[in-house]
């Protein structure tokens, strides 16, 4: 109930009940209500007509630096009071300096400058609107407004710089890159023989081969090396990433995945980006720098999310071309390792990066025995999931996130695992 | 200041009511009740409940009415429910001040404040004790014409404002 409705019945039944049973002191009881009552109606603000201008001094940032947003705000119309205004400072952003609200008396034709501060780790915001309320001096009437203004700030997420990264698909590209494409041609790491032919280098001839064949001349053949189709998928179920009620895992999965995502493109690799979660977001393969911005872009906007839809992982096959690489990155559930394993049987060369949520919650609770007991058993059951995926052929690495994503990327990654490199080597024979 | 003096006034109020009641011969219970609400009040205060303040106005106002029905000393039942609503208007502004940032300089606001809510409720007062002394005679009639007036008037302010705030 609002405090003058409040205020109007309460006279309303003392001057009632005191003219009813002739009861003057009712009657005095209502004097001061009733005065308090009018000073309010006649202090009350008639309309709003105010001009605000916004201005944010960066539209796109990296994680940490400050973001200053300036207002200007206006009074075109009577004296306002008691002005509040109150701008919506992201979810995601902290208060460096300032405040974004104030509460102020602006006179007709009055402008109102200030300016705060924030900043933050993550995330995309569009501020839309600034909300306007002005009262008389009491409290009693407020007139509410929400004014219409522009801006928008981007915190791109941090991409830790990983130096190799060691992949080995079955399909390549055309472009010339760093993976293995199971083809002769000019390269580095040693193929095959073949006959001589005309423009061959004279140091490519393999003179052990061609002392055997009196005929022909035969010279070395070695691997060419190719970009590759990538497709990194993220996990933004939020059954997957909450733990507890405030803590969630998500951010370091962005990480992981922003990381991994400048490695590939970094390498001229054509890469793709599918966050998975409420719904699906699919940012559509490309190279290059305008790729990495848009890839970026994604996760600084992604959230996580809830969706009876895509409780279970469901990648449908049109999105990432046939023996494409798929780097998958989530805390993981044992629900999971079905649908992975399946993409491996579909012909893909699957990695997964997986945040370890046991010990992140682990780290965040009291150090007790029964939280060292149960970190012990879900660790356990951990292991039983990723051992299943490795026996798969799945590439996992299982990241302790108190440690730094590039030194695990770069010890698990930096090269192909021993089954994919006999593979390779088989395949070169 | 603001609630530290939101506090005192409520518990003064409480007080001067629970004094009222126990005036009264032969119905003292209702101003230990009132007594035993005032830790469930401040209670709920403490936990930011927000239709506390409101709650207790109508509470407290009922008392009071109560009280003056029952033959309570009206000084006491007018002090105390002033003070009440003081601790009504304290809790809103307090809200509202809550917004205020360093650079609005929230301790002139509060001064403000203390200064216009001093000068409307001495003014109440005023025109209370002056309707105190200044009499006035009507005849039966008059009276219910006043008071079908008042009724309707009443109504009308409430509808207003119901309108406006939509």
């Amino acid at each position: 109930m609002s405090r003058i409705l409040l205020l109007a019945l309460l006279l309303f039944s003392l001057l009632l009940g005191g003219l009813a049973s002739f009861n003057a002191g009712w009657l005095e009881l209502a004097i001061p209500l009733a005065v308090y009552l009018l000073a309010g109606l006649l202090f009350a603000p008639e309309r709003l007509d105010l001009v605000v201008e916004r201005h944010v001094s960066e539209s796109r940032v990296a994680p940490g630096q400050p973001v200053s947003v300036e207002l200007r705000v206006t009074n075109r119309g009577a004296d306002l009071r008691q002005l509040l205004l109150r701008d919506s400072l992201p979810g995601f952003a902290t208060l460096v300096e300032g405040s974004a609200q104030r509460l102020v008396s602006l006179k007709r034709g009055e402008t109102l400058s200030w300016k705060y501060t924030f900043s933050g780790k993550r995330g995309f915001h569009i501020f839309d609107s600034l909300q306007v309320s002005a009262s008389d001096p009491f409290g009693l009437i407020n007139i509410r407004q929400q004014i219409p203004t522009n801006g928008q700030i981007l915190i791109l997420p941090l991409a830790p710089r990983v130096r190799r990264i060691a992949i080995r698909t079955r399909s390549t590209r055309v472009y010339s890159g760093i993976i293995p494409a199971r083809q002769g041609g000019s390269g580095v790491d040693f193929f095959g023989v073949r006959e001589y032919q005309q423009g061959d280098a004279l140091h490519a001839v393999n003179w052990r081969v061609s002392a055997r064949h009196a005929q022909a001349l035969y010279a070395n053949e070695y691997e060419q090396e190719r970009v590759a189709d990538v497709g990194i998928i993220l996990d933004a179920r939020m059954q997957v990433n909450r733990l507890g009620e405030k803590l969630s895992i998500f951010d370091e999965s962005v990480v992981a995945a922003a990381s991994l995502a400048d490695a590939f493109l970094s390498s001229g690799n054509r890469v793709g980006l599918l966050v998975y979660g409420q719904f699906i977001n699919w940012t559509l393969p490309g190279y290059g720098k305008q790729q990495r911005e848009r890839v970026l872009q994604a996760l600084a906007r992604a959230m996580p999310g809830e969706s009876q839809a895509f409780a279970g992982i469901y990648i449908p096959r049109s999105l990432f071309p046939a023996q494409s690489q798929l780097v998958f990155i989530s805390p993981l559930l044992a629900e999971d390792v079905e649908p992975l394993v399946r993409l491996r049987a579909q012909g893909y060369s699957v990695i997964v990066v997986s945040p370890n949520p046991v010990r992140f919650e682990a780290a965040a609770l009291p150090a007790s025995e029964s939280v060292q007991q149960a970190a012990r058993i879900l660790s356990l059951r951990r292991r039983v999931t990723l051992q299943r995926l490795r026996h798969a052929g799945v590439q996992v690495v299982d990241w302790d996130v108190t440690h730094s994503f590039e030194q695990v990327v770069e010890s698990a990654l930096s090269r192909p695992p021993a089954f994919m490199r006999a593979i390779g080597a088989g395949a070169a024979k | 200041m603001t609630k530290f003096l939101l506090v005192s006034f409520l518990m003064m109020g409480v007080m001067l009511l629970t004094a009222g009641w126990l005036l009264l011969p032969g119905i003292w219970p209702v101003g230990w009740l009132l007594v035993l609400l005032l830790p469930v009040g401040l209670f709920l205060l403490k936990r930011k409940f927000p239709a506390t303040m409101n709650l207790a106005l109508v509470l407290l106002c009922g008392a009071a009415a109560l009280g003056l029905w029952k033959g309570m000393n009206l000084a006491l039942a007018f002090a105390g429910m002033l003070c009440v609503f003081a601790a009504w208007d304290l809790d809103s502004f307090s809200h509202r001040l809550a917004f205020a940032s360093v650079e609005d300089g929230p301790f002139l606001i509060e001064r403000q404040h203390l200064l216009r809510l001093s000068l409307i409720l001495g003014l109440g007062v005023v025109i209370s004790l002056a309707s105190f002394f200044i009499r006035f005679s009507f005849r039966f009639e008059w009276v219910v014409v006043l008071a079908v007036l008042t009724f309707l008037g009443i109504g009308a302010l409430v509808n207003w404002l119901r309108t406006k705030e939509d």
